[in-house]
């Protein structure tokens, strides 16, 4: 009828993340893969490429967040690749928001060389939200 | 016969335990036909639903078969088998003829123009044949209603099963088809004796239409044959469309559809069968990459002539209600009346 | 509304059509029948002008009629011909938009701006009558109808105003060739975003209910897409490419379906959207969609410090590449 399926895919603990082939690599990258197993690691030619539409796909097709990780500012292999993905993902997390779609599920980071914790504290973070939220609209 | 409204509530309380009921909802200020659980919360007083009562028939996304690998052959689950007992209530003549009018397209029969419709949709035959409709007659027009200009009238009982009209605080009876005398005759003991259906349809009739104000000119219907879309009179017409699917989507006659895929999982997929709309730019459009209709005047010269022009060739009969949905709902303003106006001031 | 005010819009018209300043005019005419409504209507001769109105019934965007798929200028082949066309304040926003993407040519337009008295929303007003109406009339300050069964009564017009008028901002278009003053003009507020703030505090988990409540009844006809003056992508818009579309959207209407097409409407005007409100207006199942064009105004003023549509210049933020750029405008 009308409303054919009303809700929205149930919570799974499955993150997504796109990350910058300059920003992870070698080591680094196998270090995360294998720590982190409900994360899936997609690796991009940039930050810039990752479109919030297939972000946001992602997330009506099951997965319960979305981390899109690129190089540090000023540090852009690409034409500012990066500052461009941080504001494109915050337009995308905003609109997200006004259509009743948690906001933290859609999450920009940048790789921080003082921090190489930050990613795995981002995607620990967010399955910690997902976990405590009943339903994840 | 009579039903008093006290009794109306407890019959439907019946029903809802055996059937699916569909009856107008009043949700957020938007009244649309829903599957209801409880009698209370049904809203007979708005005049039209936003949307037609066609979507009970005819949904707009229906599964219709569901294959998978097992085995290694593949697996079909039809799912006409799945489609429950419903009874539609609260319709109001418009939308109970919409239905009747969508029968010349889904079902077998030979046609006016001597060809034959060999095959039945079998998921609209099976739901057609599962539903009861219960229409209420109308006490008021709005200022788009236009049914009397269309061989219906506000008390109207075509394609109906039963018929209510309102007579004081209690509905007269009056049972049009053998579904209908079943179904009262199964649930006899919440029907009343006394009443004149035929009275005071006749009055009820009168009074809505002393004060309908619109009025759609059919007596041209069939004779727009020499009328294409490259005829000046269409560019006049359809002036303003922004080729939204409003039109098409809110028509109680309208019933194009596509069928889409969707992989579920690896070895699974549904074949689910959409509505689709004459006014959108992808609907003609070809594999090739051609499009027959590329521009808007020429949809909206096929929406228009194939309900006035097509439909009376092949099945005798004007595909349109005169609900009056199409000229309340469009964005850029166009009604049924002006374009048909113009139509006939081109012929 | 004044008739002088009428009389002076046709006077100007016909003056321009004749002298030949003007090709044709795109302006409002009455949609007969039906009282309160009313079509965009292109006159082409000095005899059509008589069959223009302006009232606080035009709602339609005008602009809207010159992009791309739903092209209704006429076609304008020499090199002074010009088309005449009648914007409103929120109008002139989406030209200025347009113009500063490329999509509009300001140059073949001759604008008259009107000073905007509100625009009025019939279907909420005819929801709460107990009649049909046979003639409104739209003073200023109430308005004054007939019913069929006769009856007459008095309305305070501020109550059946439009959303997107409420908080109007441009009231007066920002730019034009031929001005036409109105004494019923609408203050334009300056606090047009309070009320966002203000919704926006409510708790997340009840404004997510609250918009997918009204969602849920989305049927998929894209007339907030068609009557959006800044969605002009036509034919290659992804919905209406069953190829490109089919991975990424089935035509059903589930929940995720309407969630997934109105997040790439939306996010596709996240940085372009003037906030004129005819998506809002088109939706004929009446969802709220101002909650979230207006959630995407406040975000390009606070985050960005931009407002789409207030200058012919101003790139929008998201088609810049580098961030300095955003910080010289």
């Amino acid at each position: 009828m009308r409303r054919v399926e009303s809700t929205l895919p149930e919570k799974n603990g499955k993150i997504i993340v796109f990350f910058c082939e300059g920003s992870l690599r070698g080591k680094h990258l196998d270090e995360h893969i294998e720590r982190h197993k409900e994360a899936f690691f997609v690796k991009m030619p940039c930050g810039g490429m990752v479109n919030p539409v297939v972000m946001f796909k992602s997330l009506m097709d099951g997965a319960d967040g979305v981390v899109v990780y690129t190089c540090p500012e000023f540090d852009c292999h690409n034409f500012d690749g990066n500052s461009f993905s941080k504001r494109r993902v915050f337009a995308g997390r905003k609109v997200a928001e006004a259509l009743g779609v948690h906001p933290w599920r859609l999450v920009h980071i940048e790789r921080d060389p003082l921090d190489p914790g930050l990613l795995t504290r981002t995607i620990v973070q967010m399955s910690r939200n997902v976990e405590s939220a009943e339903v994840i609209p | 016969m009579q039903l008093s409204k006290e009794k109306m509530k407890e019959l439907l309380q019946k029903l809802i335990e055996t059937k699916r009921v569909f009856a107008p909802v009043n949700e957020n200020g938007n009244t649309n036909f829903l599957p209801i659980s409880n009698p209370d919360s049904i809203d007979l007083d708005t005049v039209r639903t936003k949307a037609p009562a066609k979507e009970v028939v005819f949904p707009q996304a229906d599964k219709i078969v569901t294959l998978y690998s097992k085995d290694g052959a593949i697996q079909k689950i039809e799912d006409v088998a799945r489609i429950e007992e419903t009874v539609l209530f609260g319709a109001r003549p418009c939308d109970a003829r919409g239905i009747e009018i969508l029968d010349n397209f889904f079902l077998a029969q030979s046609r006016k123009d001597g060809g034959e419709q060999k095959y039945s949709d079998p998921y609209w035959k099976e739901r057609r044949e599962k539903t009861t409709i219960i229409s209420t007659a109308c006490t008021r027009p709005l200022a788009t209603c236009g049914c009397s200009s269309l061989g219906i009238h506000p008390a109207s009982e075509k394609g109906a099963d039963i018929l209510l009209i309102p007579n004081g605080d209690k509905f007269d009876v009056m049972v049009v088809t053998n579904k209908g005398k079943e179904l009262t005759s199964k649930y006899s003991e919440f029907f009343t004796d006394g009443g004149n259906p035929t009275e005071t349809q006749q009055k009820v009739k009168n009074a809505c239409e002393a004060l309908m104000t619109f009025a759609v000119d059919t007596s041209n219907a069939g004779k727009f044959e020499n009328l294409r879309s490259d005829n000046p009179v269409w560019k006049k017409a359809s002036f303003g469309c922004i080729s939204c699917g409003v039109c098409t989507f809110f028509c109680p006659t309208c019933h194009c559809f596509e069928t889409r895929d969707r992989k579920v999982a690896c070895d699974k997929f549904e074949k689910t069968k959409c509505w689709d709309s004459c006014s959108f730019n992808n609907y003609s459009l070809e594999a090739s990459g051609h499009n027959p209709r590329p521009v808007i005047v020429d949809r909206f010269s096929n929406r228009v002539l194939d309900k006035f022009q097509y439909h009376v060739t092949l099945y005798g009969e004007i595909a349109c209600t005169g609900c009056g949905r199409c000229s309340d709902l469009c964005p850029a303003g166009i009604t049924l009346s002006d374009t048909l106006a113009k139509l006939g001031g081109a012929l | 509304m004044n008739s002088n005010i009428l009389e002076y819009i046709k006077e100007t018209v016909k003056e321009a059509l004749e002298s030949g300043k003007i090709k044709a005019f795109l302006g409002y005419t009455d949609v007969e029948g039906i009282p309160g409504t009313s079509r965009p209507y292109l006159a082409e001769t000095p005899e059509d002008v008589d069959n223009l109105t302006f009232n606080s019934f035009c709602r339609q965007n005008l602009i809207r009629l010159g992009g791309g798929k739903t092209n209704y200028f006429p076609e304008l082949p020499g090199k002074k011909d010009k088309l005449g066309i009648m914007v409103k304040g929120c109008d002139s926003r989406s030209m200025l938009a347009n113009t500063a993407e490329g999509k509009l040519d300001r140059e073949k337009l001759w604008v008259v701006g009107v000073a905007c008295p509100g625009t009025i929303n019939i279907e909420r007003l005819r929801a709460t009558l107990p009649a049909e109406i046979k003639t409104i009339k739209d003073d200023g300050t109430n308005l004054q109808i007939e019913l069929v069964n006769g009856d007459g009564m008095k309305l305070d017009r501020e109550e059946y105003l439009d959303v997107r008028c409420l908080n109007c901002k441009v009231t007066k278009p920002l730019d034009y060739n031929f001005f036409i003053p109105n004494d019923t003009m609408r203050t334009p507020t300056t606090h047009n975003f309070e009320w966002v703030e203000q919704y926006q505090s409510k708790a997340f988990s009840e404004r997510s209910e609250f918009i997918q409540s009204h969602l849920a009844r989305c049927t998929l006809c894209f007339a907030c897409r068609d009557a959006c003056p800044a969605c002009y992508c036509n034919e290659n818009c992804i919905m209406d490419r069953p190829k490109l579309a089919e991975p990424f959207l089935h035509k059903s209407n589930e929940l995720k379906n309407i969630l997934m097409y109105h997040f790439i409407h939306y996010y596709h005007l996240a940085d372009r959207c003037t906030g004129c409100g005819e998506c809002t207006r088109a939706c004929p199942e009446n969802i709220p969609l101002n909650l979230i064009t207006d959630a995407l105004g406040h975000m390009q003023k606070t985050a960005w410090n931009f407002e789409a549509g207030m200058s012919d210049k101003s790139k929008p933020p998201l088609l810049l590449i580098k961030n300095e750029e955003i910080l010289e405008d």
